[in-house]
């Protein structure tokens, strides 16, 4: 790969590879050590890819897998952050923010099948690649995750309706 | 309701740094300058295994590492799992790097997964009462051996040696035991 190749292909990926591990590992400093080893190993890939949706797929691929690893590796299973949580952006008062921040509550597999599925565009059979695992396993992962999320989301607008305290409004 | 384009919306928000990007992009270019990946000749090879060393990459000798790293000149990959490194000293050492192992249990069957490569090891642990995963490359002789340990639970040996050596026989393998997991499918 050419160095001029290859500066294109992380600027035009690098924000996508970002999103796939920050979803796997809720942790911005993570997310960005995966990018940087999916990038590297990009960088060394001898064979050519078919086109940039061969390419696409193997970054996603890869970038799942790199995702996993840190996942299951010693310091991260043994080590606790500072803070004791994980680094997820202070809840706003979007409905951005309050869907976001759902997704994020779910777990790993099913935060990539949404990511990977709603975000990305993949297919079942694409995102089912990506994450290494049967095409069944990604649609019910899907319709798991949309059932907590309905479940999730619908009970804080119940809340949301519930709530005694109303904004003042300005008397013209 | 799950709202599709405020999670889009929120989602683009997420950008790799700029920096980081950068810093990336700025690595592969010294090390091309550097030329660290040059190959090795055959003779080069030869004495740095005279002089083996194998170190194990892993958390339990940190300051080592941290000495080592510092003081490299050159490092070649050699095979998938296995770097030949060049000190300042002149020193040649063979560092050598585990297989993520893990066993899982799912639906009541058992499931070895190296490095995100998964094989069902259910029957062979039935019918033999083990199983042997096997890897061998110019670098490096990998097995996983998985066996029902006392409790009667799966339980994942690995054992890596450089290439040419024999696994048992050796005194550099080394050996970790992965833990079992039980994932909801």
């Amino acid at each position: 790969m050419t160095d001029e190749t290859f500066e294109q292909a992380a600027r035009t990926y690098g924000d996508m590879l970002y999103r796939v591990a920050y979803h796997a590992l809720k942790n911005r400093a993570d997310a960005e050590d995966v990018v940087q080893t999916v990038l590297l190993k990009l960088y060394q890939q001898e064979s050519c890819f078919d086109g940039e949706d061969h390419m696409k797929h193997w970054l996603l691929r890869v970038t799942v897998n790199e995702s996993r690893k840190l996942l299951r590796s010693f310091w991260r299973r043994h080590t606790v952050p500072l803070d004791q949580r994980d680094e997820l952006p202070p809840p706003g008062d979007t409905r951005g923010d309050e869907v976001f921040q759902a997704v994020m509550a779910l777990d790993a597999k099913y935060r990539l099948s949404v990511y990977l599925y709603y975000y990305e565009g993949c297919s079942v059979k694409e995102a089912a690649a990506a994450m290494g695992v049967n095409p069944s396993t990604v649609q019910t992962w899907l319709q798991r995750a949309r059932d907590r999320l309905r479940k999730t989301l619908s009970e804080s607008e119940e809340e949301g309706e519930g709530n005694p305290y109303v904004r003042p409004e300005r008397v013209p | 309701m799950f709202d599709l384009n405020a999670y889009r919306e929120r989602c683009s928000e997420l950008h790799l740094s700029g920096e980081k990007l950068q810093e990336v992009i700025s690595m592969t270019e010294q090390a091309k300058k550097k030329s660290a990946r040059r190959p090795l000749r055959v003779g080069l090879v030869a004495a740095a295994l005279c002089a083996l060393l194998v170190i194990s990459v892993s958390a339990a000798n940190p300051e080592v590492l941290e000495g080592i790293v510092s003081t490299i000149r050159a490092s070649i990959a050699v095979g998938e799992y296995r770097q030949d490194m060049t000190l300042d000293t002149g020193e040649q050492i063979v560092a050598l790097a585990y297989p993520e192992v893990s066993l899982e249990e799912r639906g009541g069957r058992v499931i070895l997964i190296v490095d995100g490569e998964e094989t069902d090891v259910t029957d062979a642990l039935n019918e033999k009462g083990s199983y042997l995963w096997e890897y061998e490359d110019e670098g490096a002789s990998i097995q996983v051996k998985v066996t029902m340990n006392e409790e009667g639970k799966p339980e994942a040996v690995t054992s890596i040696v450089p290439a040419g050596t024999e696994i048992g026989e050796s005194g550099l393998s080394m050996v970790i035991e992965s833990v079992v997991t039980t994932t909801e499918e």
